[in-house]
């Protein structure tokens, strides 16, 4: 044992001149719900589309839990679960009636299966639609049931392909919930989006693509840490602020201190460290502090220091 | 359970709760053979007909609602149908109300404008529920004129990208197609005593002609799974991409077998329809869908998506039909270049066949039935070098 839920080596798609994924190596280790956050046509959906062995790839290697995926295999697609970006449901099926046809394809007995059914439809939030034909579920209702599907089978390892675009804020937030309840039961997930909000809620860890290459990966903390002095420490004061400006840079931990007519800024690598002593040093120089702000990079601010561009246009 | 099963039985289930499926398949094909074999055939017995009264309301009044007049007007000729225009729709359906006709076909405004740009239009009926046959035939009469005129205009709009005809008059040259079959059949058509007899063939002539509708489906079916992106499911499936394949390619021969069959069965209870006896008839069935299917994959694996491949095949299925002889033409002379073409026609091996069992017993059809199975595995074949294409996300 000890394999990763997931461990992807150099794997690379072109299509035509376009190399849409490029030598992306990850792994998702057993339990783990990794995020990859990358802007519109980053290479998310085709790396997807490859570990789920849809695609062919051009190079590289997939293993899930140690064994090989290609487009070829079949027994070890049964570990997987997949909820693809664009609806995958039957219209003229009722919701029942696509969980039943994909719970067989997976090989779920009958009677396995309609037990299964009943839980998928309650964590989906459909149970009592679940007659319902698909065609007459409202887009966060498709998007729901497109989810339950790709969960149906207990798989390993569940990929989600951006599974809350276009969908309001309150299914949105049923989804991040059951994919948090879904995790921490230790499925292990596969999570794409480019709202960094969501990777930085869901997510263990998180890997940044942009142009088909992963440019950067860690824990969220690690990502922000990686920028380096980033924090940032503003206090609202009044009296005689240029005064007291050498002062301030010469705090242990700032790296650099700049005055305005009514605000100090200082950057540092740990905010929380400098900011008692900072007041206390305004205060040694008669200033009358009136706000203090603290604020800390975000993955946004990751991304524009990786790639020059904010994650959306 | 295979796979391969459950996407059969998946896709027979969608089949029957989609009633365009059992529409195309099943009443049309009854409906147009009952209604072509009413006006082309038997003038002896015109007094055991049925005569259903209709009304109608022209809101359109250009090409095609003339077409549909006369479309009317020639079933009025041959007893089949009494005809009382209306001026507007409240009037139509204040008659239907009271019993005065059975059913009322109105046309909407704008409906040659729709057809010229090959998008739907609907002709509406309005029927009275006390008298379901007479409405059932309406609706088959108005649905099979609409297939057919989009289906011209569709071969129009083809050759007037070819430059054969200029684009304005695509209204008319669909006019002319979705109303002309009947009149030319009816100074062409001569019935032999040594063949099927004539409503036999006619029916026999639409259900394989309608079977290539369904056997298209082996191709638009995946076409469709991708548009739906439920290939991808498919696909990500512990399936192999074989059984994926053969469960959509077979749910859509299954479908074409029990619809022939049940046109089989329907038109001898309910017409009195001769076809000959079921052994013979089944292997041409049996191939006959699979000659259909085979061709249709070929040409369907060259499109792009299921609504192309459904207009390629549609105009691969009209061609056929007509050389083959489905609409009561007279076959060409078969030395000569049209003739040989028929040759490679299904449809052509289908009447053959069962004319031959009309003549010579169940025997007698093994040479349309061995034609058929070429026609099948050579298509089949070469339409498999498309499934790589075909079964993608
Ligand atoms: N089948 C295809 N043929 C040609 N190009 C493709 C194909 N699929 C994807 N691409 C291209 O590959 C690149 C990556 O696309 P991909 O769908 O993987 O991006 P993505 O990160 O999923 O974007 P989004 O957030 O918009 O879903 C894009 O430039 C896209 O145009
Ligand atoms: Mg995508």
């Amino acid at each position: 044992m000890g394999d990763h839920a997931l461990e992807v080596n150099n794997l690379s798609r072109h299509f035509g001149e376009l190399i849409a994924v490029d030598g992306v190596s990850l792994h998702v280790e057993a339990g783990e719900t990794y995020g990859l956050l990358g802007p519109n046509g980053a290479g998310k959906s085709t790396a997807i589309s490859m570990i789920a062995g849809l695609l062919e790839s051009h190079g590289g290697t997939i293993r899930i839990e140690g064994e090989p995926m290609t487009t070829r295999t079949t027994a070890v697609r049964s570990r997987l679960g997949l909820v693809p970006q664009d609806l995958a449901i039957y219209p003229d099926l009722t919701a029942r009636e696509n969980l039943r046809f994909f719970a067989s394809l997976y090989g779920m007995g009958t009677k396995s299966a309609k037990a299964r059914i009943d839980e998928v439809l309650e964590v989906i939030g459909l149970s009592d639609r679940a007659d319902d034909r698909a065609d007459e579920f409202s887009g966060g209702m498709k998007r729901r049931l497109n989810i339950g599907i790709g969960l149906l089978h207990h798989p390993r390892l569940l990929i989600l392909d951006e599974p809350t675009v276009g969908v309001d804020p309150q299914s949105r937030n049923a989804i991040l919930e059951s994919v948090e309840h879904l995790a921490s039961e230790g499925m292990s997930v596969l999570y794409t989006t480019h709202y960094m909000e969501e990777a930085e809620r869901l997510c263990d860890r998180i890997g940044i693509i942009d142009h088909g290459r992963l440019m950067a990966e860690g824990t969220r903390r690690e990502l922000v840490a990686s920028l380096g002095n980033q924090d940032r420490v503003s206090i609202t004061a009044t009296g005689p602020l240029a005064d007291a400006a050498e002062a301030f840079a010469a705090l242990d931990g700032v790296a650099e201190a700049t005055t305005s007519e009514d605000t100090i800024t200082l950057l540092t690598g740990d905010a929380t460290r400098v900011v008692a002593r900072a007041v206390e040093t305004a205060d040694a120089h008669g200033l009358t502090v009136a706000s203090v702000e603290i604020t800390q990079p975000d993955l946004e601010a990751v991304f524009l220091h990786l790639t020059g561009r904010a994650l959306r246009d | 359970m295979p796979p391969a099963l459950l996407i059969i039985g998946k896709d027979l289930r969608r089949g029957i709760r989609n009633r365009s499926t059992i529409t195309l398949a099943f009443i049309a094909p009854l409906a147009l053979g009952f209604i072509f074999g009413q006006i082309l055939g038997g003038v002896d017995d015109m007094d055991e007909r049925i005569t259903f009264s209709y009304g109608v309301v022209d809101n359109d009044g250009g090409d095609l609602g003339t077409g549909f007049a006369s479309v009317l007007d020639q079933l009025v000729d041959d007893g089949l149908v009494e005809l009382t225009t209306y001026t507007d729709t409240d009037e139509a359906r204040a008659a239907v109300d009271d019993d005065d006709v059975s059913a009322a076909f109105i046309l909407p405004e704008g409906l040659s404008d729709s057809f010229a740009t090959a998008s739907p239009a609907t002709i509406e009926v309005i029927g009275n529920v006390d008298a379901p046959i007479a409405t059932n035939v309406a609706t088959s009469i108005a649905e099979t004129f609409a297939t057919r005129s989009s289906t011209a205009a569709m071969a129009g709009i083809a050759a007037a990208g070819t430059g054969v005809i200029p684009a304005e008059e695509i209204g008319t040259v669909a006019e002319e197609i979705g109303s002309s079959p009947p009149l030319a059949s009816v100074t062409t058509v001569e019935t032999g005593g040594d063949q099927l007899d004539f409503s036999t063939r006619m029916v026999a002539g639409m259900a394989i002609f309608f079977a290539f509708f369904v056997a298209g489906a082996a191709v638009t079916g995946i076409l469709e799974e991708r548009d739906e992106g439920t290939m991808a499911r498919l696909l990500a499936a512990p399936v192999s991409r074989g059984s994926i394949l053969f469960g959509k390619v077979s749910a859509a021969i299954i479908i074409g077998w029990v619809a022939l069959f049940a046109l089989m069965v329907a038109s001898t209870v309910i017409m009195g329809a001769d076809w000959g006896p079921v052994l013979g008839v089944l292997p041409l069935i049996i191939t006959g869908v699979l000659a259909a299917t085979g061709i249709l994959a070929l040409v369907g694996g060259l499109a792009k998506n299921a609504e192309q491949a459904g207009n390629l095949q549609s105009i691969v299925a009209v061609s056929m039909a007509m050389l083959g002889g489905a609409f009561g033409m007279v076959a060409p002379d078969p030395g000569s270049v049209w003739g040989m073409i028929a040759m490679l026609t299904p449809v052509h091996w289908f009447l053959t066949g069962l004319d031959e069992l009309a003549v010579g017993g169940i025997a007698a059809v093994l040479p349309a039935t061995l034609a058929m199975a070429a026609i099948a595995v050579v298509t089949g074949l070469a339409a498999l070098t498309f499934s790589g294409k075909l079964l993608r996300p």
